[in-house]
């Protein structure tokens, strides 16, 4: 099984559009932090208008915590995008190359096959989330320094610079969950066709749409919408109040294994029963 | 002695929808053979040949690679064969050298020499880091065929192997195969749409059409049993039209030839008969091939 993912790992590596995420990530994140350091004082006065009314605030608000924090928003909807360009040609992008074929002569199993797939596809998404990670800290750092972090949500929180480092790596860690996610999903597409497109579209078209219904809030979709996958892909935020709700992290965490366990299974079966015809 | 089998194919059943694919096929492959595969377009052999590597599921029938099936979940049985399904596949952002490392790590080896060894015996290689993307036809299906050789099965399935390539190609890989089966030692079964060539290489064959077995067996015996075209040419055509017609043989004349069909066994006897009766000719030629036995069979 260790073979078979470091094979995968080989391909992924040696693949040019693995490294097409991390351009993007480069590109855009430095893109961003370069903005916002020359007219970040600008667009932060206009954002926090309203609390100046109410609050004295000194010291430097644009800050790496306040970039990296920011910045990760994007795994919203920009790094699933990125994930699937690799995890979902992993099983379509062979079939349409006829390389499937070729694997699938070797002594094993489709389920080794596919979990050694779905494991290298994992491996590639925590370090594309760990790039992410790096860029906007280390960047923001050079750029920007340290700095207490404040937070708009539900209120407004300061947390100090001291005690950002640790919700910072469990909000990656959620985020990297979550990002998993799309991966087994995008890999059960995968699956099902024979080219490399269908997964990429497949999921992203999921992800907007589930997206669409959990911003809405529509009253039909009241109780379903905490078991929408997509509705954890911010749950990171959680990490960066100040009394922190273990119990929905929990709930969060299991749903969100939940799905992984579900995409996985799904696409297994299919993958066990499929015929090789490209 | 009775030939070791070294693949059985055993009613193989598979449909797709309502296209039966293969219907109740029965094949059987001996141990050194050159075993062609005939068949129209359609006829079933690309999805015969997948079910024998487990690619595709039969409906029912039983598959013994080595007297094991290949059903269920060991693939163990996949170590003795080596395939090359259609056309080459490779991964063509990567080296020769790299594709075969993928499968000579997938094949659990342990000597790293093998990849060296076998991009030798298909003369690549000078070519073992160049890009396979960038490859001509004859180097892809040589570099297909170290694909099928690296893990030194005992059994090859080669699908259409001269597909694409000029006739130098052909005949390159015509000896290539032979090569594989004498002095590897290594069974091969081998389909082609290219029929001489099977005619040429092959031992035993099969013939299927709609997915239904047709004949199987010796190509020498199967060719000798059947009655051959033979074109005779002279510049008195009415005397050998007379002499055929005395011996009650079949044959069609045209301006310049007549066509007779004559048993190959009897062709020694017809001609010295001919000579006996000084009927001149200046040419004969024996035209029955595989391809018309072969359209024959499939009508």
């Amino acid at each position: 099984m260790i073979q078979l993912t470091l094979i995968e790992l080989f391909k992924i590596i040696k693949r040019p559009r693995t490294y097409i995420g991390f351009l993007a990530i480069f590109l855009t994140v430095g893109a961003m932090q370069l903005a916002m350091f020359y007219e970040g004082e600008e667009l932060i006065s206009i954002a926090i208008q309203n609390l100046e009314n109410d609050f004295r605030l000194e010291g430097k608000i644009i800050n790496t915590n306040l970039m990296t924090y920011i910045l990760l928003n994007s795994l919203i909807i920009h790094i699933p995008i990125l994930i699937c360009l690799v995890t979902g040609d992993a099983i379509a992008g062979e079939a349409s190359s006829g390389t499937l074929r070729l694997i699938l002569q070797r002594p094993y199993t489709r389920n080794q096959i596919y979990l050694a797939k779905a494991l290298s596809g994992y491996l590639y998404t925590i370090s594309l989330v760990f790039f992410l990670a790096l860029m906007t800290y280390v960047l923001g750092y050079f750029l920007f320094g340290s700095g207490d972090l404040i937070v708009l949500r539900r209120g407004v929180t300061v947390i100090s610079s001291n005690d950002v480092g640790w919700r910072f790596f469990f909000a990656f860690c959620s985020g990297t969950l979550s990002m998993i996610v799309v991966a087994s999903l995008s890999m059960m597409i995968s699956s099902f066709v024979n080219n490399a497109i269908g997964p990429i579209v497949g999921t992203i078209s999921i992800i907007i749409g589930l997206n669409i219904i959990f911003t809405l809030g529509a009253p039909l979709f009241k109780d379903v919408i905490p078991y929408i996958f997509t509705s954890h892909f911010i749950k990171w935020q959680y990490f960066f109040d100040f009394e922190i709700e273990t119990e929905k992290l929990k709930l969060s965490f299991l749903v969100q294994l939940g799905y992984i366990i579900v995409f996985n299974a799904i696409g297994m079966y299919n993958f066990n029963r499929k015929d090789i015809l490209s | 002695m009775e030939n070791k089998k070294i693949l059985s194919v055993k009613n193989l059943n598979k449909s797709f929808g309502e296209f039966k694919a293969v219907n109740n096929m029965n094949l059987q492959v001996n141990q050194g053979d050159i075993y062609g595969f005939l068949g129209p377009n359609g006829a079933g052999k690309s999805t015969t040949l997948r079910m024998i590597l487990g690619l595709i599921k039969p409906d029912s029938g039983e598959i013994l690679i080595n007297g094991k099936s290949n059903s269920g979940s060991n693939r163990n049985f996949l170590t003795s064969i080596g395939a090359l399904i259609e056309k080459p596949d490779f991964y063509k952002n990567l080296s020769a050298y790299d594709n075969l490392k993928i499968l000579y790590k997938m094949s659990k080896l342990k000597d790293i020499n093998r990849i060296s060894e076998v991009l030798k015996e298909v003369d690549l290689w000078d070519k073992k880091n160049q890009k396979v993307g960038g490859f001509s036809q004859g180097m892809k299906q040589r570099l297909g065929i170290a694909q099928t050789l690296i893990h030194q099965p005992s059994l090859i399935i080669l699908d259409e192997p001269s597909n694409g390539l000029d006739p130098q190609g052909q005949s390159d890989m015509r000896s290539l195969i032979l090569r594989i089966n004498q002095e590897m030692g290594i069974t091969v079964i081998i389909s082609s749409h290219i029929l001489s060539e099977i005619e040429k290489i092959s031992n035993r064959m099969v013939v299927i059409n709609k997915g239904e077995k047709i004949v199987e067996g010796n190509v020498q015996e199967l060719m000798k049993n059947e009655l051959l075209k033979v074109s005779f040419k002279s510049e008195n055509l009415d005397s050998i039209a007379l002499f055929l017609k005395k011996q009650s043989i079949d044959f069609e004349s045209s301006n310049d030839s007549i066509l007779a069909n004559i048993n190959e066994e009897n062709i020694p006897l017809i001609l010295k008969k001919m000579v006996d009766e000084n009927i001149s000719i200046t040419e004969m030629k024996q035209m029955r091939t595989l391809e018309e036995l072969f359209l024959g069979l499939t009508k």
